[in-house]
């Protein structure tokens, strides 16, 4: 991956303390699972910002690498990964959810 | 076929962990075009002190090469034992 687009990344990442990378928008998902992420965030009274991936292909997959994660939606906080759909309802159920 | 190489592989990467795994294809019957839909449990001594992300990331590598050719989606839980 080129630098460019690595801190182009990192940079997104950097943006909001809590960071979604999905499929479509918050307000319009275009996947079920981001639907889902958006929807624990919302339950769990979370402000984030987010980046629609399907906007963007050198974006898609240059978060695949940056992040040795292979699927959309990843939610970030703190500028670090915490997970996909499955971590994240893992950690809603726990009530683990707050950054 | 694909499940059986899953087990195998995740058996694998995993040893002595209780491994469960389902096809959900079903569900998707529209999209099906795209690859199986796969779900895995798996509970693994070796989870201890791992975080949530790298356990799935372990998942992941195990598979990489099934989830480029074959699975669509892959829903993964994990825990420790």
């Amino acid at each position: 991956m080129n630098e460019q687009l690595k801190q182009e990344i990192q940079e997104l990442i950097n943006s909001d303390k809590v960071f979604l990378f999905m499929k479509g928008t918050p307000e319009q998902p275009r996947c079920g699972f981001s639907w889902r992420v958006v929807q624990a965030l919302k339950e769990a009274k979370i402000e984030f910002s987010s980046f629609d991936i399907l906007s963007n292909e050198d974006i898609r997959s240059g978060v695949k690498e940056f992040s040795s994660w292979p699927t959309f939606p990843q939610l970030y906080a703190n500028s670090k990964l915490i997970g996909g759909c499955d971590i994240i309802e893992q950690l809603s159920e726990e009530d683990k959810l707050n950054f | 076929m694909l499940l059986e190489l899953i087990k195998q592989k995740l058996s694998q990467s995993f040893p002595n962990a209780i491994i469960e795994i389902f096809d959900n294809s079903k569900h998707h019957e529209e999209h099906r075009v795209h690859g199986a839909h796969i779900v895995v449990r798996i509970a693994w001594e070796g989870f201890k002190n791992v975080s949530l992300v790298e356990q799935h990331k372990l998942v992941y590598k195990t598979l990489e090469k099934e989830f480029k050719e074959k699975i669509h989606s892959l829903q993964i839980k994990t825990r420790e034992i």
